[in-house]
């Protein structure tokens, strides 16, 4: 299939800055549109950027490039569609229900960010707010479900990999004390028998 | 001119059909059949012409004379392992052996020989592109093949496969519900959501679309891939054998032939009873009594019975489409069209359920039966024309998503999610590893389907050794590992040493599949066709998925 010049120097270049481009950037859309315009963006961007539409090319250097784009169009939409993340979104650059302009936020910050990022923090939100740090709610999770099958043991391994990444967390640190006495009083009970076994 | 044709494989019947001259056609079997049973039948020696393979209709006469030579419902098992709970609901339903093979794949037992179960399959994608062929009288190398959306990334590869032994390309493996809109929607440029309802002969799914202009976007997708209309004839199967049991003529049930006449009869009165308020299933010959003299079955049923005794399963889809429609943030009420897909949807409990679940009824002008391949063959249509650098007519852009979500194993027993489900494909991610002690030389990433945090919960998909890692002290090697799903559904795992831009090679473990020399050994065209232009490309770097 013949590729046009125009497309393929389109595509290539903006392969070649995806990194450095915001969400709204790559959608063509002014910063902190709306919903209803994302979706007509992205409808219209994947006209343009979707692999399929390229299916005969077989140079892999054009494929590889316009099939990133897509990815990122695709993360882009993801991110915007959804109304929390979106907001999230539009606090950290800086966006103001579409009034607020470009190149008021840094390129360094706008890099930082990323769907998974995003996402993280609403699980962390959602995870009842006592840790916001994404490894630290893994431990947190895990210490909730070892408190379940009332595995003391595990609660406080957990509870002190958790307070590694957050280690001032002042809920992580009063469920930690409580756990190391449920531990001790477990303890203590099963200790009771072994003696009267010696006597 | 060449075409590209379209291939519903389904799980008791399959459909074919081809854009020609911008028309979609359905095509028919030399008796004008438009929908062809996927069942293979193999001869007992070679008594019968050709190479004694039967499929189609003709191969589900001969199930009835000769059950012992018949293999049927693959769709059910492909891409599975041998542990599956459907595998051991199968082998106490079929009348053939199923085994495993060397790469926990499953392989078929017919008159002593052993088939993968692909090859099965391929068998019958060979006969409908035969069909296909002496329809357009010329040769026809290009397929789109549909899968149920909640196929896993296993259940893909092993459906790509049997393509390619059938001796085409397969240019995409599309999800049915998918097909479906694209079918049903075509021509009618609109902005709404729409569903589409699947309830097939083995699997559920249901899918939530938005439809812009000549843009399908498919919102979120869920389904059950044990659920199905076999379960609504097996209902009734119990119906009856409970009462041949109460007879007391229990020995009936062990022929294999009864088997398959009592399944019959079971199939043709659930379909009576859409029609009627009552029906009776009459089943000749079908023991003998004490005295070696012919005994017939009968019994009967009423409509509000059958409602009854089916009602877990019908609730059971509704359950599906709540969980989807969550996903994509939906009222019922939201969606604009609802498009019914698979013969059991003809059924009428089905479809006043869906009538009251949805508030409005069914969209019309479909075939249920049907309109899955016609969206396959829109599709093969629009990719072949694509490239070939032709622009197609109706060019319209399918968006589809991931069923399931994507993870790697941690710690614990727990599931390290990488790729949500109902995520746009294609997509990638990328996770960095680093190594756990010094000079570590390999690191395994074993890789997971499914929903649940825990390992047990979830389809394992493969595990994968990244080998002859440098040397380095541990935490400073570090590999980005790429996790990358295509627009089939298929999943592709990468490694990187980001310092010293190295890929890394990635050793499939334990893949429940083929491998790509046994395909390439398999393939039915090996023999005639000498050159390599229809083999699929691969680049070397990457193996394909887990």
């Amino acid at each position: 299939m013949e590729l046009e010049l125009r497309t393929r120097v389109e595509v290539e270049a903006i392969a070649s800055v995806l990194d450095d481009v915001d969400y709204y950037q790559l959608l063509k859309l002014n910063g902190g549109a709306p919903i209803p315009d994302v979706e007509k963006a992205y409808a219209s961007q994947s006209k343009m950027f979707h692999p399929d539409n390229y299916f005969g090319v077989r140079d892999a250097k054009f494929t590889r490039a316009v099939t990133a784009v897509f990815k990122k169009v695709n993360e882009s939409y993801q991110v915007l569609k959804d109304p929390e993340l979106k907001k999230m979104y539009d606090k950290k650059m800086g966006f103001r229900g579409g009034a607020a302009g470009d190149g008021q936020v840094g390129g360094r910050r706008r890099r930082g960010l990323s769907k998974a990022d995003l996402e993280a923090e609403k699980e962390a939100l959602e995870g009842g707010g006592v840790v916001s740090d994404k490894d630290a709610l893994k431990y947190w999770e895990l210490a909730e479900i070892a408190t379940m099958n009332k595995d003391w043991n595990g609660v406080v391994m957990n509870l002190q990999f958790a307070l590694n990444y957050e280690p001032k967390n002042p809920i992580l640190k009063e469920k930690l004390v409580d756990a190391k006495s449920q531990l001790a009083e477990k303890k203590g009970k099963e200790k009771n028998p072994y003696k009267i076994k010696i006597r | 001119m060449a075409y590209a044709i379209g291939i519903d494989l389904g799980t008791s019947n399959s459909v074919v059909s081809v854009v020609k001259d911008g028309v979609p056609t359905v095509i028919s079997d030399e008796k004008g059949n438009r929908t062809h049973p996927s069942v293979v039948w193999f001869a007992w020696g070679r008594q019968v012409e050709g190479d004694g393979i039967l499929v189609g209709a003709r191969a589900s006469h001969q199930v009835l004379l000769a059950p012992e030579g018949g293999v049927y419902s693959a769709k059910r098992l492909i891409g599975r392992t041998i542990d599956s709970i459907e595998v051991q609901k199968a082998r106490e339903a079929v009348p053939y052996e199923i085994l495993e093979g060397p790469h926990r794949d499953l392989r078929i037992r017919v008159h002593k020989q052993v088939y993968p179960l692909a090859e099965i399959s391929a068998h019958v994608l060979r006969y409908l592109r035969g069909l296909a062929e002496s329809f357009l009288g010329e040769p026809v190398e290009h397929v789109v093949i549909t899968v149920p959306a909640y196929f896993n990334d296993n259940q893909r590869q092993a459906t790509r496969d049997a393509g390619r032994i059938a001796g085409m390309e397969v240019l995409r493996i599309i999800n049915e519900p998918t097909a479906a809109a694209l079918a049903y929607g075509l021509g009618a440029r609109k902005d709404e959501y729409a569903a589409v309802y699947d309830l097939g002969g083995g699997t559920f799914d249901i899918s939530v679309l938005r439809i812009m202009g000549d843009v399908f976007e498919v919102v979120s997708t869920a389904g059950d891939t044990y659920l199905g209309g076999d379960d609504f004839d097996a209902v009734l199967v119990n119906y009856i054998t409970s009462q041949l049991n109460a007879e007391g003529k229990k020995a009936v049930q062990n022929s294999v032939g009864a088997r398959v006449r009592i399944k019959r009869a079971a199939e043709e009165a659930k379909k009576k009873l859409s029609f009627e308020e009552d029906t009776t299933i009459y089943i000749g010959s079908l023991y003998r009594n004490d005295k070696g003299e012919d005994q017939h079955f009968k019994t009967g049923i009423t409509r509000v019975q059958f409602n009854q005794m089916v009602f877990p399963l019908v609730k059971r889809t509704f359950e599906v489409c709540d969980e989807a429609l969550v996903a994509a943030k939906l009222e019922p009420s939201a969606i604009a069209s609802v498009v019914m897909v698979g013969g059991m949807t003809r059924s009428l409990i089905i479809k006043e359920a869906v009538d009251s679940y949805f508030g409005q009824s069914p969209a019309g002008g479909v075939n249920p039966d049907e309109i899955v391949s016609v969206g396959a063959a829109i599709q093969a249509d629009s990719l072949f024309n694509a490239m070939q650098g032709k622009a197609s007519p109706s060019r319209s852009l399918l968006i589809d998503v991931t069923p399931q979500s994507l993870g790697i194993a941690t710690a614990g027993g727990f599931v390290d999610r990488i790729i949500g489900r109902n995520t746009s494909i294609p997509t990638s991610e990328t996770k960095t590893f680093t190594t756990s002690w010094d000079d570590q030389q390999e690191v395994k990433i074993e890789v997971f389907q499914g929903e649940n945090r825990k390992i047990d919960g979830n389809q394992k998909l493969g595990e994968f050794i990244l080998e002859g890692l440098r040397a380095a002290p541990r935490g400073e090697l570090k590999l980005a590992v790429s996790f990358e799903i295509d627009a089939n559904g298929i999943v592709k795992v990468t490694a990187e040493d980001p310092e010293t831009r190295q890929s890394r090679s990635i050793r499939v473990e334990a893949s429940a599949g083929l491998t790509e020399a046994e395909v390439e050994a398999l393939r039915f065209d090996r023999e005639e066709d000498g050159d390599d232009s229809s083999a699929p490309s691969t680049d070397g770097s990457e193996q394909p998925g887990a």
